[in-house]
């Protein structure tokens, strides 16, 4: 009898434990999405995978060939700020902290001038769509599906471009998440296709846009995107935008077409500073590299090396600087945005250390991030940007 | 359900629709594997393009959960591999952190929580995925004494968690 109940109580103890595992969970967003873009790389004929900072990027199959309708202009002009306030060449002023990357981009960014970047659309945009241009086609604002999507400055120095650009829809933009005060879209498309890499199909146009809705039909934002090697001083970078995508609670809209761009630019190097770290013995990370410009830091070590530690940092008033919200999605390109940057340091923690000790971690009056960080790093080092 | 159209091309949709229809055991196995959100999205993706890439190894269609469970777990692995800390099946496993957002209303991470990193895994498949002992033992590597003998361990330590 005993040992009947006793079985009878485990066979209960052990439903139980059944019952519990076998409860559904609410599956995380980010899952979701992983799904939702492992099922477009295997629905598109041209499947190439790798892994890109952490996770599959795509590359699209061709979408359905629209009819393209040649913007007119080199303006866009927002309807309702309307009265003649022209966005194009004026994107980075307009976003504010709407973009992670914020700051005075006045004489940094160059402006997406059709006139004095050669005048006539591509051929090879006619080719694609089949369009015919207007007379007055433009090489940086394209229309497929009632979607004009305009690029609107440039801006590159040594580790990435930023090109800033306005989406306009005849229909209202759908609603879309954001993220502190970026609202964010996606863009997905072909290659970026660099012409001082030799060996292509390096990386893919797949990145998220921080900007903002300037009305419901206008959104603006920037495109952010990491060189994938050191430039030549001018280079030309070609791309086409097959969909803008929003994502609100799961759930997905996308414009589709083939906006086909391609860009002169030239590599800023004013106010790029370029520091090195180096390393001391207990830690065997190797030299990090620290490039400073006027709107990032960016971090280079040989990641290999470095996957047992993660890397921080704080800046001169002993503030953690923080991976973009958005724009992009490493540690190691750091937003310089309201940051006093004059020095920095960096600091290296054992990965789960920081993981489970130091992320997250609330500054007291007694022990504030710099003196928390210090005690905890496997190594540190603060770099100066004063002189420059 | 057909996995292949015409021309033994693979059904993306119905490929989808099985995924769909295993993403709970999915998330839950690889959970158990690296406890962090983004590394389980990660794990997910990779094994859903991995899975269908190589659909043309799946021999009978009732065999695909075990089929996709197995890519899964070895991709969790490699992930953790990556961090170097993996050893190898049979070993214990070191202990991962847990990240930030651990949901701690989510009973089967509470439960999870109590056992040792090596039992998890195990856990997950017998409870969530409903895994025979010896498709365990096969999935794992392990002979069937060992998952019996760890299943009970963790069995005892989830009571001790539970009523003490």
């Amino acid at each position: 009898m005993n040992k009947k109940w006793h079985m009878d109580q485990e066979k209960d103890f052990d439903e139980e434990i059944r019952h519990i595992f076998q409860e559904p969970v609410e599956i995380p967003e980010a899952v979701r999405q992983a799904k939702r873009q492992a099922r477009n790389i295997i629905q598109n004929k041209d499947i190439r995978t790798k892994r890109h900072k952490g996770r599959y990027v795509m590359k699209f199959a061709a979408a359905a060939a629209t009819v393209m309708i040649i913007f007119s202009g080199i303006c866009v002009i927002n309807p309702v700020l309307a009265e003649n306030i022209p966005l194009v060449g004026h994107v980075f002023e307009k976003l504010g902290r709407s973009f992670s990357f914020y700051g005075d981009y006045n004489g940094y960014a160059r402006p997406l001038d059709e006139k004095k970047d050669g005048g006539e659309n591509t051929e090879n945009s006619s080719e694609i769509t089949g369009s015919e241009k207007s007379d007055t086609g433009n090489l940086y604002s394209q229309t497929e599906n009632g979607v004009t999507l305009s690029l609107s400055e440039v801006y590159c120095h040594e580790k990435a471009v930023y090109i800033s650009l306005v989406i306009h829809a005849e229909n209202p933009i759908p609603e879309t998440n954001t993220q502190g005060e970026s609202t964010i879209l996606y863009v997905m498309g072909s290659d970026l296709d660099f012409s001082f890499v030799d060996k292509k199909d390096e990386e893919f146009l797949w990145h998220e846009l921080s900007g903002m809705l300037l009305d419901e039909n206008t959104y603006a934002g920037v495109l952010r995107i990491d060189l994938p090697q050191n430039p030549t001083e001018n280079f030309k970078l070609d791309f086409m935008v097959q969909k803008i995508m929003g994502s609100v609670e799961g759930e997905e809209w996308s414009f589709d077409g083939q906006w086909k761009y391609s860009i002169d630019v030239t590599v800023d190097h004013t106010n790029v500073v370029t520091k090195k770290v180096n390393q001391a013995k207990q830690c065997d990370i190797g030299e990090i590299t620290v490039i400073k410009s006027p709107f990032d830091i960016n971090l280079e070590y040989d990641h290999a090396k470095a996957s047992d530690y993660l890397i921080t940092v704080l800046d001169a008033d002993g503030n953690p600087m923080l991976g973009a919200v958005n724009g992009c999605d490493t540690l190691d390109n750091l937003p310089v945005s309201y940051h006093d940057v004059s020095e920095i340091t960096i600091y290296v923690f054992d990965y789960y250390e920081y993981m489970d000790e130091i992320k997250g971690y609330r500054p007291t009056e007694e022990k504030g991030y710099r003196e928390m960080y210090e005690e905890k790093a496997v190594y540190y080092e603060s770099v100066s940007f004063l002189e420059e | 359900m057909q996995l292949y159209r015409r021309k033994r091309k693979p059904d993306t949709d119905a490929f989808m629709e099985l995924i769909e229809e295993n993403t709970q055991s999915m998330y839950k196995t690889a959970w158990a594997i690296l406890r962090n959100e983004e590394d389980v999205a990660d794990a997910l993706q990779e094994t859903i393009v991995k899975g269908f890439e190589n659909l043309h190894t799946l021999r009978k269609p009732e065999f695909f959960k075990t089929w996709m469970m197995r890519i899964l777990i070895n991709t969790c692995l490699q992930i953790r591999k990556q961090r170097q800390r993996l050893l190898t099946f049979g070993d214990d496993l070191p202990e991962m952190p847990v990240e930030d957002s651990y949901d701690a209303d989510s009973g089967f991470k509470e439960l999870l929580n109590m056992v040792d990193e090596a039992d998890r895994l195990l856990l997950t498949l017998y409870y969530a995925d409903e895994f025979k002992l010896s498709e365990i033992a096969e999935l794992l590597d392990m002979n069937v004494n060992t998952v019996k003998t760890r299943l009970s361990r963790a069995r005892e330590k989830i009571r001790r968690g539970l009523y003490e």
